[in-house]
């Protein structure tokens, strides 16, 4: 990459990073990952989740309280007060990241989140 | 007689947040608008949908793929009909040049997105995406 689009790629990124939106957020998850309480519920549910999808893809039928089960779970993770403000704040940063990105893709008439994120062919 | 102000307006300064953002973006996809990579990804695309060729098998892969839409004829036939067509496209030099040029795009945009995210200390492109799930990271 030459060095004035790094530098320009860089600048975006020290901009964002000081948006106030991104400045909050980046509390908020600090906040959270701290916070053994609201670490050890969302580390169980990842834990959860990871176990029940391993068992569906390998074609095993998860049972009606399972499911329930999980989706309270969820609840309770989504529903405590710093993992809350953390992703409300995360909905901010989406916001003002979504702007940037459809202002790269206006410059070049293609999209380019979506051209970032695409799979290289080996 | 009021005494003059002291203050310097400087546009970039009294800039909001946001605005410092959709300025930076707006010179950043203008340097990238620029790169060689970018140019020889559009000029293969313009050069596939300029082609008569191209348009010609694009637009029987079409019919084939509403026949199925709609439930017209033989499914597996027109499936077949389109495998055929798609790996006749596939195989013709301008498409693949287009494919080409298109990895060498999306591999500089990876890294830009890098670049990015790093500096931003957040994953830039899953999360500027308009739907769908980005993890925050």
């Amino acid at each position: 990459m030459n060095p004035e689009l790094l530098e320009s790629a860089r600048a975006l990124g020290a901009t964002l990073n000081q948006a106030k939106s991104v400045q909050a957020y980046l509390q908020a998850k600090t906040e959270a990952e701290a916070n053994t309480e609201s670490a050890s519920l969302e580390a169980h549910m990842l834990d959860v989740y990871q176990t029940l999808t391993t068992r569906q893809q390998n074609g095993e039928q998860l049972t009606q309280s399972e499911v329930q089960e999980f989706y309270a779970l969820r609840n309770q993770v989504q529903s405590h007060p710093l993992i809350q403000t953390r992703d409300t704040a995360l909905a901010q940063v989406k916001s003002v990241f979504a702007e940037a990105g459809t202002e790269i893709t206006n410059q070049l008439g293609v999209d380019f989140t979506a051209l970032a994120l695409a799979a290289l062919e080996e | 007689m009021s005494t003059p102000s002291t203050k310097i307006d400087l546009p970039i300064l009294s800039m909001t947040g946001d605005a410092k953002v959709t300025q930076a973006a707006h010179a950043l996809g203008k340097l990238l608008a620029e790169t060689p990579e970018y140019q020889a990804f559009l000029q293969a695309l313009k050069d596939i949908n300029h082609d008569l060729e191209v348009q010609k098998l694009s637009a029987k892969i079409r019919e084939h793929d509403n026949a199925i839409q709609w439930g017209r004829g033989n499914v597996l036939e027109h499936q077949g009909e389109m495998t055929t067509l798609q790996a006749q496209m596939e195989s013709m030099p301008l498409v693949q040049t287009y494919h080409t040029s298109e990895q060498i795009f999306v591999r500089l945009c990876r890294e830009i997105d890098a670049a990015i995210s790093e500096t931003a200390g957040v994953p830039f492109a899953p999360n500027a995406r308009k739907s769908g799930c980005g993890c925050g990271g």
